[in-house]
């Protein structure tokens, strides 16, 4: 898939007319419009399974795989230490959860052969405390699934993506740690509505930390940290996939800072998104709220127009109450052409493209600047010429830093999450 | 010439010795609003956008009253704004330049060029068309160099 949208995604460009003038905030949009609302009420604690059977590895069996294929849904597969060097899919046994004991200590390794260390597409199936890394796709990935849990997971110098959910809706990803990708760190793309939330989680030196393709609707990113990747979060428009545009993600209460790293791998467009802190790139009706934005060497947050067969105007985004400092260019910037109604509230930020958005004037809305760099560097990248470091030998997580699941040999597993309105 | 014009044609002399007709003296004032925006607008990364929008604004409006003729005027506001457009590449790549460890691997790519080109290709627009004010038409200075 990676391929595919470079391909399709050839230019960013200025086509189009831009709004008129713009001001802080134009009344236009009160962060809530769209088919979903961006954010979600909160769902409780996933109920424990009562009637399980453990399945564990090595004891039991020899792989994780042949666990996996004696196990009946709502069954625990308990791995213990070591590494494995295996491919691990889950098809056909839905509710199953797949757990480590020791995050740092059960590792899958792909040896940079195997593509995904876990791939899932039955329902309903959680992975916990467990690291993966050198498979030359994914590390954890679900696919077509109603149903999906990541928990206190590590996925590291895989090729593509680190914990990612596709065309999948009711997930959570939390308590997680990414790094050395060359797409995303987490990536949640194609639902709409999704249904989901990525919370407490850490992505560094990916080419994007956070991408949401075509990804909202109950969608909520937050009390995360998004530092030293080349881009931090993107939620982002393209025709390569269902539903575009990408419309109503809350994006709230993370930390992002220094999305600077010219080192991190990068394959897709990473590039494009270089030095910007918060990039809503063709989106709509999301909301950017209460976030600490630092240090990236273009923009802290940005809202820019995305052409991919279609050109995607951002509009009606609602940009309110973030503190942004030491942006290069500028900390908060729109693109131009924009479609309207992009409101930009009791932001503390110092600088802006245009300075309608902190209390100055516009004459077309959007910035064609902040467009100038997008195009630019998404020139660089096509032609092969843009920085980049090798995935494969990206540095590797601070292992000590990283959060265990506890009692993870004892705890009951637990469903994936609570559905709304599942009593 | 005319006497009065002759008076402001060299040097830094009296602004106000002759005075231009209101079609000129909105030329003047429209080119200085436009080349001080166009100046806000590229120094903008850095801060001072209002100061640059002044100075911009004020310096052009000077230098352009300060012309003899309305076509001179016509011309010089068109050779500040292909001026600002031409240098617009060079200010953009200053923010990486000073702001990033390794800034050559972001500026001297073929992108980075490409870039170059096209907004000078833009400012060669007002640039010829000021030369043409400025000079006459090209066609018949052209035959004569050619001897035809």
């Amino acid at each position: 898939m990676t391929y595919r949208r470079r391909e399709v995604l050839r230019a960013v460009g200025t086509v189009g007319v831009g709004g008129g003038i713009t001001y802080g905030y134009d009344g236009g949009s009160d962060g809530t419009g769209g088919d979903y609302p961006a954010g979600q009420p909160d769902r409780g604690t996933p109920r424990p399974y009562e009637d399980y059977a453990t399945h564990r590895v090595p004891e039991d069996y020899e792989t994780i795989q042949a666990a996996v294929d004696a196990a009946s849904p709502r069954d625990l597969v308990l791995v213990g230490p070591g590494v494995y060097n295996e491919a691990v899919s889950v098809q056909e046994t839905p509710r199953l959860t797949i757990r480590g004991t020791s995050r740092n200590d059960v590792v899958l390794d792909g040896e940079f052969e195997r593509e995904d260390a876990v791939f899932v597409t039955a329902d309903d199936v959680v992975l916990e405390n467990l690291t993966a890394r050198h498979y030359t796709r994914n590390g954890f990935f679900w696919t077509s699934v109603a149903g999906y849990r990541g928990s206190y997971l590590t996925a590291y110098n895989n090729r593509l993506y680190g914990v990612y959910a596709f065309d999948s809706v009711h997930g959570r990803f939390e308590h997680s740690y990414a790094s050395g990708h060359t797409d995303s760190g987490f990536y949640v793309g194609q639902c709409e509505p999704c249904h989901a939330m990525v919370t407490n989680v850490r992505a560094e030196h990916n080419a994007i930390g956070y991408s949401g393709t075509n990804a909202g609707g109950y969608l909520t990113v937050r009390d995360s940290v998004w530092r030293h990747n080349m881009g931090g979060i993107v939620p982002n428009s393209l025709d390569t996939e269902a539903n575009p545009p990408q419309a109503n993600a809350r994006i709230e209460g993370n930390r992002v800072e220094a999305n600077n790293n010219a080192d991190a791998p990068d394959s897709a467009f990473g590039y494009a998104a270089f030095g910007t802190g918060i990039n809503v790139a063709g989106g709509q009706d999301n909301e950017i709220v209460g976030n600490t934005v630092r240090d990236h060497v273009n923009f802290g947050i940005a809202t820019v127009p995305m052409i991919d067969q279609n050109l995607y105007e951002p509009r009606d985004n609602y940009v309110a109450e973030n503190d942004v400092r030491g942006s290069g260019r500028a900390d908060l910037a729109l693109g131009w052409p924009q479609g309207g109604g992009n409101a930009f509230v009791d932001n503390d930020a110092a600088t802006s493209r245009p300075a309608s958005l902190t209390g100055g004037f516009s004459l077309l809305g959007g910035d064609p600047w902040v467009t100038m760099v997008l195009i630019e560097q998404f020139l660089q990248l096509d032609f092969g010429e843009s920085p980049r470091g090798d995935w494969r030998s990206a540095p590797e997580p601070p292992f000590e830093e990283l959060e265990r699941m506890p009692d993870a040999e004892t705890a009951p597993p637990r469903e994936a999450v609570r559905r709304p309105n599942d009593d | 010439m005319t006497e009065r014009d002759e008076g402001t044609a060299d040097g830094f002399g009296p602004l106000f010795e002759h005075t231009h007709d209101a079609l000129t003296t909105a030329a003047v004032v429209g080119f200085a609003a436009v080349v001080g925006l166009l100046a806000g607008w590229l120094v903008a990364d850095f801060g001072g956008r209002f100061p640059a929008f002044l100075v911009g604004a004020v310096g052009t409006g000077y230098l352009l009253y300060r012309q003899p003729t309305r076509r001179a005027v016509l011309a010089a506001g068109l050779y500040s704004v292909a001026a600002l457009l031409a240098v617009t590449p060079i200010v953009y790549e200053l923010q990486v330049l000073v702001s990033l460890p390794a800034p050559q691997r972001h500026v001297l790519a073929t992108s980075d060029l490409l870039l170059v080109v096209v907004i000078w290709v833009v400012a060669a627009v007002p640039a010829v068309v000021g030369y043409r004010l400025a000079s006459g038409p090209f066609v018949p200075r052209l035959r004569e160099r050619l001897g035809r």
